[in-house]
């Protein structure tokens, strides 16, 4: 690839990075433990990546102003923002399984409905975009719900407060809190090389903003290490897992039905974390630390894996015939 | 609490099925509307033979050569003399440019946008004459969902009777340069130049 190319992607990567790790740096380092400071902090990991990317978007100069959306691109602030303003909805609303399942519901399919509309109203029967519409708003909500599992540091899958302590056997750690969002943005790094070693360097540099963005969180974990920021450990509030999937989902979207990422590419990414999920909670429930990570780390990267381990040398091949 | 659940996932399922039922009701029709009808002028109006017409584009590559390519879908209209208009279409999935892997790029989001933009289209507004054959139009052009207005200049090439002497035949090119960052293609501007020329040959039967 073309080192121009590359530079092009690499330079729109710190701003959505620095812009998350500032906002997640303030999230994090909010002093107390009241319910504003419990509420500052269930709102921060969703505003983070969602402000991030909204400001990589801005300064990238491609996309140009997004509303109404004119073209898929403009869907990538559409729905950084739309994430950063689920984050403060999130942030107020009553805790709980039931609310959080039907957050993710809500968010997933209202933002698949959005991204589908267009080839909904110009090329789809009705059929299809049901198929559609239904297909990728479950696989966001459940790459979302396998995040919520596989990111968070705490045994119960990001059920702890991350503030007051419960019962240990609630709120145990598993892993180091920041081996979370470097899961988040391993998966959100895979999507983008799939994207872009498939006949879409835009996608692809917009996914690598969505790792960059993830990978900010680190700081806010570190900061503040009884935040579980990955995995919605800030009950009730939208989790870091929850924006990386739901960004990454439409680019896998856009990248399928607007560039090359054939259908089955598209499905082994987002069943990557569903795939972790299910294999932590099969195997790995006497596992802790840094293996535990390791572990669901792997098994997250199995079958992106397998799509790059496919599309890379191809699109390799394609580069030096190209001479990009 | 499940109750509640429940509740809250009918209504994202409820988004999926409004969704589809608006589709039912909708038109499905583009925001493209038919084309423009030619003037009520003396001359004919030819519609475009795409097997002998030419859309030709060309753009530098690393600021070295020129990087020529096609399209190969052609469709319209055009009546150049006495204040005629020109309508035509070319549809951005047929971009040739000798490479197939190269095309499939072209075709994504980085470029053309195929899927999301099937469509190049230029209609004429205005017609004037600025020689014995040859032409200036103005009119929108409208590449990956931008319209922009641009100014054409046209040779006509030639005219004549139609194969086996049935009707009648009438040839013209336009050459113009178009910035496509204008258009919102702006991806590797740097490696690939931002001016592309359009070098459009056009044979049409009446």
């Amino acid at each position: 690839m073309d080192s121009t190319v590359i530079n092009a992607i690499l330079s729109a990567l710190p701003a959505p990075a620095i812009t998350a790790g500032v906002v997640m740096l303030a999230g994090a380092v909010v002093p107390g433990s009241g319910r504003r400071v419990l509420a500052v902090r269930r709102l921060t990991p969703g505003l983070a990546i969602g402000v991030g990317m909204v400001v990589g978007y801005a300064l990238k100069g491609t996309g140009g102003w997004p509303v109404p959306p004119g073209r898929f691109e403009h869907w990538v602030a559409i729905v950084g923002a739309f994430a950063a303003v689920v984050s403060f909805w999130a942030a107020v609303m009553p805790s709980g399984p039931a609310w959080r399942w039907g957050m993710r519901a809500l968010a997933s399919f209202a933002v698949s409905a959005g991204i589908s509309w267009r080839l909904a109203r110009e090329s789809w029967s009705v059929a299809e975009a049901v198929f559609w519409i239904g297909g990728t708003g479950l696989g966001i909500m459940l790459a979302w719900a396998a995040f919520d599992r596989i990111a968070s540091s705490r045994a119960g899958g990001g059920e702890g407060d991350g503030i007051r302590g419960r019962s240990e056997g609630e709120n145990a750690r598993v892993m180091p809190g920041w081996c979370g969002p470097l899961l988040l943005s391993v998966w959100a790094g895979m999507a983008s090389q799939a994207l872009a070693a498939t006949d879409s360097l835009l996608l692809g540099s917009y996914g690598a903003m969505v790792a960059a963005s993830a990978g900010a969180l680190v700081v806010g974990a570190v900061v503040r290490r009884t935040m579980d920021v990955a995995g919605g450990g800030a009950r009730g509030g939208i989790s870091g897992g929850g924006v990386v999937a739901m960004l990454t989902g439409i680019l896998v979207f856009g990248g399928h039905h607007y560039s090359g990422l054939a259908l089955w590419m598209a499905l082994m990414v987002m069943a990557g974390p569903v795939f972790a999920a299910v294999l932590d909670r099969l195997m790995l429930g006497r596992v802790s630390g840094l293996p535990r990570a390791a572990w669901r780390m792997a098994a997250l990267g199995v079958l992106p894996g397998v799509v790059l381990g496919v599309a890379i040398p191809a699109a390799i091949r394609a580069a030096n015939d190209l001479g990009y | 609490m499940h109750r509640r659940a429940f509740g809250v996932v009918g209504v994202a399922a409820a988004i999926v099925a409004g969704s589809a039922l608006a589709l039912a009701y909708s038109s499905g029709s583009s925001a493209d509307g038919g084309p423009v009808s030619a003037s009520p002028a003396a001359s004919p109006t030819f519609k475009v033979d795409a097997v002998h017409s030419s859309v030709l584009y060309r753009i530098k590559h690393l600021n070295a050569a020129w990087s020529y390519g096609r399209f190969n879908d052609i469709s319209g209209t055009f009546n150049i003399d006495d204040g005629g208009a020109i309508d035509v279409t070319v549809k951005t999935a047929s971009v040739d440019s000798a490479n197939a892997k190269r095309d499939g790029h072209l075709q994504s989001p980085d470029f053309f946008s195929a899927k999301e933009f099937p469509e190049i289209t230029f209609k004429s507004t205005s017609m004037t004459r600025t020689g014995d054959d040859t032409f200036e139009a103005r009119g929108p052009l409208t590449l990956r969902g931008v319209t922009r207005d641009v100014t054409v200049s046209i040779e006509k090439t030639g005219e004549g009777p139609g194969q086996r002497g049935q009707g009648k035949v009438q040839g013209f090119e336009a050459r113009f340069t178009i910035k496509r960052t204008d258009f919102g293609i702006n991806y590797m501007v740097g490696p690939l130049g931002d001016e592309v020329t359009l070098i459009v040959s056009l044979e049409g039967n009446a």
